[in-house]
């Protein structure tokens, strides 16, 4: 069994570093997400990526050009749903958690209307929702390491800012910080990491690198650099078991890496309650 | 002593809704200047105009000193316990301002931030989890965040809401010798008008929507309280500390004064 399960690792190699790389990037943008408590508009916007590449399936019936580029439409689309979002002028007047539970289903009804009159109806829905990571190609794989190095220097270059930003942002402004620019800026990383990620990864995947990983790490760390570290192993750990558990079983990946992270998650809650730190 | 901050003819509020109008007044150096008054008087609005988080709706702020580094307390409540830091990493933030966008916080600023949290009397306490203080440590802690950035003015946000008595008589006596020993401007808002009047050399106090200031002397009279807040008012010394009561019909008033810790008097 431990045979057959290596081999299929071996010849789904890229599929795997592709996969610890969705893992791990989503679950160092997840620390920020669940520590500025804006789980949702991490699940918005992933919806709203899905809806973009439904979008550019539904344009490339007409438009063949259009269909070989989902990646490049989901990216627009999901830049439009951060622009919206960031708009502190539309939270004075409505809540801002209402303004991302409507982005929400408006994108996953909008999803499916699209989805429905493509030719493959459903089975878009699922490979939407389950991704194909197993399958990436190469060149695929260089998009995402382009993408996410860029992703990455930016976050660790401005560390100081969105920490500052994330934690205290009254104070930051204080200290001449434009709070409001750097808000943008995360959320612009925010959205071009999801649109990619759903890109191979799929939604369910991606919303959850996004919090368990993340929360995992919150729960065991007391300094931030220790979370991000427990949240990116807990991610990429997550991923490879999964990958194992699909290959064996012959199930999509999403289902059983999510189950993993749960479970990781699952037993350091435990251990927390019934472990007293020194 | 020069002006820190100048308000001339100022006007604050939110959209067309004004809070606070015709606001005259100066932060001068070497001062230790309480802005006090009743709950919604507009004690934050003027707050953030000072801070220049608010800009006027009319009027003029003015920061006369071109390196004037402001050193921010705000309320210790506001500051979020989940995110995993110690007690030193948040007051390196206080660092942050001196340094370049893309530099990290060196030697020097890990010396810097040791001076202050030695300087508060909590260097022990560095590299303990911000979210285990007590109330008064995560004060103190956030003291020393605003002293890391060495300001020239000190500005506190009811540095000492919901702390019982021992807690802030120490937090007033470091704040006090902050001011005294180390010459830094002190600007504190409070709603506890008992704890400023001790502590402050000049009182400013709103109400209405308006500002009036002066020695502190001058403002807590008998008389002067209780016009401003339009409720009899005592005022009486006890062990060379003043005292501000609520007189016996003052009491029934709908607006009681709120004047010092653990909101009593």
């Amino acid at each position: 069994m431990f045979t057959d399960i290596l081999e299929g690792l071996r010849l789904n190699y890229l599929g795997v570093l592709a996969g610890g790389l969705v893992a791990a990037v989503c679950a160092y943008i997840g620390v920020y997400i669940v520590l500025k408590r804006i789980v949702f508009v991490g699940a918005s916007l992933a919806q709203i990526s899905s809806a973009g590449i439904a979008l550019a399936f539904l344009l490339g019936q007409s438009v063949p050009g259009i269909a070989g580029y989902p990646l490049a439409v989901s990216l627009v689309v999901t830049l439009i749903g951060v622009l919206i979002y960031s708009q502190q002028s539309l939270s004075r007047r409505i809540p801002q958690e209402s303004i991302i539970g409507i982005g929400y289903v408006i994108a996953s009804a909008l999803t499916l209307l699209l989805i429905v009159r493509s030719p493959k109806g459903m089975d878009e829905v699922k490979e939407l929702l389950d991704g194909n990571i197993i399958t990436v190609q190469q060149s695929d794989l260089m998009i995402m390491v382009s993408v996410f190095a860029v992703v990455m220097l930016l976050h660790l270059l401005c560390y100081k800012q969105f920490l500052f930003v994330s934690f205290d942002p009254e104070m930051a402004a204080t200290q001449g910080y434009r709070t409001r620019a750097w808000e943008l800026l995360f959320y612009l990383a925010l959205g071009i990491t999801i649109a990619l990620a759903i890109q191979y990864a799929g939604l369910l995947s991606v919303f959850a690198y996004m919090v368990i990983p993340s929360v995992t790490g919150l729960l065991l760390a007391r300094r931030m650099p220790t979370a991000f570290l427990i949240a990116i192993f807990s991610a990429v750990l997550s991923t490879l078991l999964g990958f194992c558990w699909a290959l064996h079983s012959d199930l999509p990946t999403s289902p059983p890496t999510i189950a993993i992270a749960g479970s990781i998650l699952g037993l350091v809650w435990l251990s927390r309650r019934f472990v007293r730190e020194p | 002593m020069s002006s820190l901050v100048v308000f001339e003819h100022v006007n604050l509020g939110y959209g067309r809704r004004r809070v606070l109008t015709g606001i005259d007044f100066d932060v001068q150096s070497g001062d230790f200047l309480g802005i006090v008054g009743p709950n919604g008087a507009g004690k934050t609005t003027l707050l953030k105009a000072i801070l220049g988080l608010l800009k006027p709706m009319s009027g003029t702020v003015r920061r006369s000193m071109e390196n004037l580094w402001i050193g921010y307390v705000p309320q210790r409540e506001s500051i979020d316990t989940f995110f995993p830091l110690t007690v030193l990493d948040i007051v390196l933030m206080g660092r942050y301002a001196r340094l370049g966008p893309f530099r990290q916080p060196g030697k020097a600023d890990r010396e810097a931030a040791f001076r202050a949290l030695e300087h508060v009397g909590i260097a022990d306490l560095a590299h303990s989890p911000y979210a285990r203080l007590s109330g008064g440590q995560k004060q103190r802690s956030l003291i020393a965040r605003a002293l890391a950035g060495e300001p020239n003015l000190l500005i506190l946000d009811e540095p000492t809401n919901g702390m019982d008595l021992v807690s802030e008589r120490a937090i007033m006596e470091l704040v006090r010798r902050l001011h005294e020993e180390d010459r830094i401007t002190v600007l504190m808002v409070s709603h506890l008008l008992n704890v400023v009047v001790n502590y402050a050399k000049r009182l400013a106090i709103l109400c209405e929507g308006s500002l009036r200031e002066g020695a502190v002397s001058e403002m807590i009279t008998r008389e002067s309280l209780s016009a401003l807040y339009g409720v009899e008012v005592q005022v009486a010394q006890v062990d060379h500390r003043l005292v501000v009561l609520p007189g016996a019909n003052g009491a029934e008033k709908d607006r009681p004064l709120p004047v010092s810790g653990e909101g009593s008097l």
